[in-house]
């Protein structure tokens, strides 16, 4: 094992924040920006969706890219199109980068194809430069087959349930770890369904299935349950519900994910704090609040 | 799986003067004005097992820590690494980044490879406790 992540996967949070970015005092350790995340693994770059958190990111990328050799592609797996999770695009440096070369991954089952969503965010009235004026070679790839290999790393997923507009879930697995993906998603709704009925079992099942024994499992937490109680069918999941599956999957480490824009530092300290307190007896699962500037080894 | 560690605060109470794990650092708009700065004001408190505790003041240089004695955050622990991790300060924020070490280095109780240091952190290295504080700004002498 070495620092150059030659064995392992390294994951760093670039932007934890859902729904809108939260600048200030307040946000400043658990993050304002809204989600990426970067696996390296070996040469292997993988970015998980673009929300401003990307700006960061691609300052440093485009750093690397200066030290002369050659870049290596970049991999970005968008878990869908809202807002928060797109929005860092036209800001990544890199895509502006002749030679670099990044392959944009998403879901095929949208009612516009994800180029045409992609580009309509870079349209003129929201923003001066096109999609296709970046000097990036950019290729946009709608997933139609089970899995993604990249080199040593397989990319599976799954369509979830429950999100407005849909969204995706992503699975990596390299040298015999797995990390997983989930963000967007009410999982409230699959666990304590309105009725119960084949479908509802089955996207628990699901779930777990593609949950089970992750090293690192980084999911939507967006809300307590008291705040669940007045946001239901807003497509985010309660804090106690993703606890719950997690234990049950027998996942390793649980990184809550995809803070509440009123959720600040303090608060986010005192539910992690009652969190641990409530952990006796509950299992072996690890579970942290991901922190913007983080980097765990895997 | 990494190993479990305490949630901070639980292992030792706040002492007189410690900043609660939550509050962000007491400096004011009208102190950086007048000419304080932050880092004044960032030190490392480094209780070590058997040994007295001790405070680092941070500046812009490198600090490793660990069991050699070229670190200027020594160990005397077993688990600690020769040289564990270091504090670097890029891009205008502290850093604490594990050197490979054995045992890992955690931070709130979480295992990292670098992380970002907010005020009152705990880096845990073994039993050793460090603690980053950007405490009140100071004006210069």
């Amino acid at each position: 094992m070495n620092a150059s992540g030659a064995d392992r996967m390294l994951i760093t949070f670039w932007g934890t924040r859902g729904s809108i970015s939260t600048p200030g005092r307040a946000t400043e350790k658990y993050g304002g920006n809204t989600p990426c995340v970067f696996i390296r693994y070996g040469d292997i770059r993988i970015i998980f969706d673009a929300g401003t958190g990307i700006r960061g990111l691609g300052l440093l990328l485009a750093r690397e890219m200066e030290g002369g050799k050659d870049p290596a592609p970049l991999h970005l797996f968008l878990s869908h199109t809202h807002w928060d999770h797109i929005q860092g695009l036209p800001f990544f440096k890199p895509a502006y980068r002749k030679g670099a070369r990044i392959t944009i991954y998403g879901s095929s089952n949208k009612e516009r194809f994800l180029e045409n969503v992609l580009k309509r965010q870079m349209d003129m009235d929201y923003f001066p430069v096109g999609l296709s004026d970046m000097a990036a070679d950019i290729r946009i790839r709608e997933m139609s087959d089970e899995t993604v290999v990249i080199g040593p790393v397989v990319v599976d997923w799954q369509e979830q349930v429950f999100h407005p507009g849909g969204s995706v879930r992503y699975r990596l697995s390299a040298g015999g770890k797995r990390v997983v993906y989930a963000t967007d998603v009410e999982l409230d709704r699959i666990v304590r369904p309105e009725k119960e009925d084949a479908d509802s079992a089955r996207y628990v099942q699901e779930y777990l299935e593609f949950i089970e024994d992750a090293d690192l499992l980084i999911a939507d937490g967006q809300y307590t349950a008291e705040e669940y109680g007045k946001k239901a069918e807003w497509g985010h999941t309660s804090i106690p519900v993703i606890i719950g599956l997690a234990r049950r999957a027998g996942v390793r480490q649980l990184a809550i994910f995809h803070h509440d824009p009123q959720h600040s530092d303090g608060m986010i300290d005192r539910l992690w704090k009652e969190c641990q307190d409530d952990r006796v007896g509950g299992g072996l699962t690890e579970i942290f609040w991901a922190r913007e500037g983080m980097t765990l080894p895997v | 799986m990494s190993e479990k560690k305490p949630f901070p605060g639980e292992d030792a109470p706040l002492q007189e003067g410690e900043i609660e794990f939550s509050q962000t650092a007491p400096v004011s708009r009208k102190a950086v004005f007048e000419g304080d700065t932050v880092r004044q004001g960032v030190y490392l408190e480094v209780r070590h097992p058997g040994r007295e505790t001790i405070r680092v003041q941070l500046d812009e240089g490198e600090i490793l820590i660990g069991r050699s004695s070229k670190c200027r955050i020594r160990l005397w622990l077993e688990d600690a690494s020769r040289v564990h991790s270091r504090i670097i300060y890029e891009d205008e924020e502290y850093h604490v980044e594990d050197m490979d070490s054995t045992n890992g280095t955690f931070i709130n109780g979480v295992r990292v490879q670098k992380c970002i240091l907010r005020n009152n952190d705990k880096i845990q290295i073994g039993d050793a406790r460090i603690v980053f504080v950007e405490g009140r700004a100071e004006k210069d002498p």
